[in-house]
């Protein structure tokens, strides 16, 4: 049948194995099977309908018994009970203002994205992450970990680096200090190639090397190459298979971390957006505006209801024009543009669209800003005019974390907590320096 | 095993309500206490009143009985609004089911809320009955039992939320169960029903594949009924929250418009409303700890309530704004001003997005086509590989910063004369 084995891959097909290939050929799905009368499955895919009606009932009562309801009572719930100390499984990112802002750390069980331009931080991250997870409690997992990567090979060099340079890392006694034994590391350079290994060894590999953090370094990367390389003419039907490839690989990607209780970490790359700099932020304007359109407002939409709550003399707050445009709402969602004071030339989308941000539970932003120096003043030695060509240089980059949306955690504020890349690590920018 | 569920045989078999005389259905309305679990919020309550008899004041919110929808993009507030209806729920004594369909409740956020509204006023609860004197005040419940009344059925596909609901088990609902959530149940259908342009350009199909491709809205019509039915049988309040995708409306306007849609699907939704974020005001009169407040500001618009359409795709319908902190919801005290997008840009100015002839299909508006698909068109990695659809950009940027009552640049005027 066509996606039993997908839906119940326990599910014991031995006394039924005669009935599905004609369930195959008709297209019915399990979600048919549970809908439908069995007696029209049944005609449908020419099948006796007694048998039919068996098999429908098996699948019924396995369904019922995965949710948690197999024969028993669906008594007492432990669910709120069961979770107990706080943060007691969480990977830490070895800094604290950023395990701060993280609520902790990454707990396990969701499916994590971390964003930003290239030379914004994300490797240097999860570099980090590959380590600390093997850490106990409070700070890891104590548990192995996986780098599946789509381009370079995993840097182990800069791992060795970390482990004898990070603060928290280089005083642990040899016993207690994290390996690179225990890092295991793939490289998937196309899109068959990733889909296998993701979906049928990676579940393997954490069983049985006690994994607790999945790392793929980056998601985009394989899309990219694979959908382009097809012509112009394919364009539309490339894309929407691409869509449906993203939305099955974050589907697979969830069950996996909520099966086996894991923390999966993608990496994403982003784009620069296009989009109108917001209208300027004067309230008085905005509401003289909103005065204006009561007093024509014939509209029966919901309007006059607001109407006699403004003239009461409260504050009132005016929204954008048009809110639900895709536009102005992935200011908030994408990590970049949800101050309106950013210069639009700086804001970036990240790839994969909102397909891809659906399916995520957890979307962390690094963002990365240059900061420019004045060079007039520097002094020319061949004779050259220094003010013609670049005036401003970049002198250094800026950097922040920030945690877009997350589960379990409220979105950081603002930008983000400030932070820098050193070769002992990852650490937040503090204010007296 | 399946043979204990057989009262609950198939879809066509129809369970019909119990009856009562009009006499007796007024006094149970009245016996019974609260209609609605409410929100948090008491400006959405009381717009979510239903009409109630001439001298009482019901008590408004997430309705019994009936289905209410969230919808909004990633990060809104979605799970924050289940989270505080749960959490109100619990704390009137009765049972909450919720139903994970993507990213598991975080236990100790529900938590969280729950003893913050548990230590705040026990006994005066933020939920008043119609008449006070007919419902007892809930009883005070130590946190663990509390804890107890709380069910979570984690829900990996479409499935098994099928097997839950048009085939429940016969524990299912637990009794004295008020409120269901199902979290994010638009990425079960999105990932058994992928949205496949394939489907519709291809003409020489099979009987048995257009079959198949017609299931997908015959299984949500389904299901739309089975949970309105559940909900009426066992008077419960039922609350779906739903992701959001792309549309262009319009000409080139992107919108976001809920995951899941459909006439019937839409009909039997009894309330609708969007969960979605803004600007934050700039300086005003408040004081510091509104500020504070305002950073958080999420807004809620209410696009139908109790049947009634308030407010057209793509408008927020009345708005509510309300904050979200480790406690849960709570009221922002403004009121806040409605602009509703109209629904016709001017055409003028907008020129038709590009389309090549084979994407063109006699399509219903609830397939979309190439274009629409989740706003990869309007994906700037597109934009910025050149494969610009959007017309209009360029001319954007020539205009630069200009004034905002420049009509051009903002092709949706409002009503405001210019």
């Amino acid at each position: 049948m066509t996606d039993l084995l997908q839906v119940l891959p326990d599910f014991d097909t031995k006394p039924y194995t005669h009935l599905l290939p004609s369930l195959d050929r008709a297209l019915i799905t399990v979600n048919d099977l549970v809908t439908l009368e069995s007696a029209d499955v049944a005609k449908r895919a020419q099948l006796p309908a007694g048998d039919l009606r068996r098999l429908v009932d098996a699948v019924i009562g396995s369904l019922h018994q995965h949710l948690g309801f197999g024969g028993v009572e669906f008594g007492a719930s432990s669910f709120l009970s069961a979770s107990g100390k706080p943060a007691s499984g969480r990977i830490s990112t070895l800094d604290e203002k950023l395990d701060e802002a993280l609520g902790g750390g990454l707990p396990p069980d969701y499916l994590v994205e971390v964003t930003g331009e290239s030379g914004a931080g994300k490797t240097q991250l999860l570099l980090t992450l590959l380590l600390a997870s093997q850490l106990p409690p409070p700070s890891g997992l104590s548990k192995s970990a996986v780098y599946i990567s789509t381009e370079a090979p995993l840097a182990t060099t800069r791992l060795t680096q970390l482990l004898s340079g990070h603060p928290k890392l280089a005083s642990l006694a040899s016993s207690a200090k994290p390996s690179l034994s225990r890092i295991l590391s793939i490289q998937t350079p196309d899109l068959e190639s990733q889909e296998h290994i993701i979906r049928y060894q990676l579940p393997v590999a954490i069983r049985k090397h006690n994994v607790g953090l999945v790392v793929l370094d980056s998601v985009a990367a394989n899309y990219r190459a694979e959908f382009e390389k097809r012509g112009p003419r394919d364009g539309a039907a490339s894309m929407a298979k691409r869509g449906t490839q993203l939305m099955q690989l974050g589907a697979l990607l969830r069950d996996l971390a909520r099966t086996e209780g894991i923390s999966i970490v993608v990496a994403n790359q982003v784009a620069d957006r296009f989009t109108n700099p917001p209208p300027s932020a004067s309230v008085s304007n905005a509401v003289s505006r909103s005065t204006s359109a009561n007093s024509q407002g014939v509209e029966p939409e919901g309007i006059q209801q607001v109407t006699p709550i403004a003239s009461q003399g409260e504050e009132t707050l005016v929204l954008s024009p048009d809110p639900l445009a895709l536009d102005h709402q992935q200011r908030w969602f994408t990590g970049w543009g949800d101050n309106r004071f950013d210069s639009p030339q700086t804001l970036k989308t990240p790839s994969l669209g909102l397909v891809w941000t659906n399916q995520i539970a957890c979307r962390i932003a690094l963002i990365k800003e240059p900061v420019f120096a004045d060079r007039r003043n520097m002094g020319t030695a061949n004779g050259q005019d220094p003010s013609t060509e670049e005036d401003h240089h970049i002198s250094k980059w800026k950097r922040w974390f920030k945690v877009v949306f997350a589960p379990w955690t409220p979105s950081s504020d603002d930008r983000g907590i400030e932070f820098e890349v050193r070769k002992k690590g990852i650490h937040h920018v503090s204010k007296e320096t | 095993m399946a043979g204990q569920d057989t009262p609950m045989l198939t879809s066509s078999s129809s369970h019909r309500l119990p009856t009562v005389s009009a006499s007796q259905a007024l006094q149970s309305i009245q016996q019974r206490g609260t209609r609605a679990v409410s929100t948090g919020l008491g400006q959405l309550n009381k717009i979510l009143a239903p009409q109630g008899l001439p001298g009482s004041n019901i008590q408004g919110g997430l309705v019994r009985g009936k289905i209410t929808e969230v919808y909004g993009p990633s990060g809104a507030g979605k799970t924050a609004f289940g989270i505080q209806a749960g959490v109100n729920a619990l704390c009137d004594g009765h049972h909450v089911v919720w139903v994970d369909a993507a990213a598991t409740l975080v236990p100790e956020r529900f938590n969280n809320v729950l003893f913050a509204r548990n230590s705040s006023n026990p006994t005066v609860p933020k939920v008043i009955g119609a008449i006070a004197s007919t419902e007892a005040s809930p009883p005070k419940l130590s946190p663990d039992e509390l804890q107890s009344h709380f069910h979570h059925v984690s829900c990996p596909t479409l499935a098994h939320l099928l097997a839950l609901f048009v085939r429940p088990p016969s524990s299912f609902p637990p009794p004295n169960t008020r409120l269901i959530v199902i979290d994010s149940l638009s990425s079960l259908f999105d990932n058994a029903y992928p949205r496949n342009v394939d489907d519709r350009t291809s003409r020489s199909k099979g009987d048995q594949a257009r079959w198949a491709s017609g299931r997908k809205f015959a299984v949500m019509n389904e299901l739309i009924s089975m949970l309105a039915k559940m909900a009426a049988m066992h008077d419960i309040a039922l609350l779906l929250t739903c992701q959001t995708i792309t549309r262009i409306r319009g000409g080139s306007r992107a919108l976001l418009v809920p995951a899941i849609s459909g006439t019937e699907w839409d009909n039997g939704i009894s309330t609708r409303l969007v969960v979605f974020r803004d600007w934050v005001p700039a300086k005003g009169k408040w004081n510091d700890m509104d500020a504070d407040k305002l950073r958080k500001a999420r807004y809620v618009g209410v696009l139908k309530a109790n049947g009634v359409i308030m407010a057209e795709e793509g408008g927020i319908g009345n708005v509510v704004p309300f904050a979200v902190d480790s406690s849960g919801l709570c009221d922002i005290q403004m009121a806040a001003v409605d602009i509703t997008p109209p629904t016709v840009p001017n055409a003028l100015q907008l020129r038709p997005p590009k389309r090549r002839f084979t994407e063109i299909g006699d399509s219903e508006d609830d397939d979309p086509d190439s274009d629409e698909l989740y706003g990869w068109v309007e994906d700037d990695a597109v934009a910025a590989e050149g494969l610009l659809i959007d017309d209009q950009v360029p001319e954007r940027l020539e205009d630069g910063a200009g004034p905002p009552t420049n009509g051009a640049r903002e092709p949706p005027s409002k009503k405001v004369v210019q």
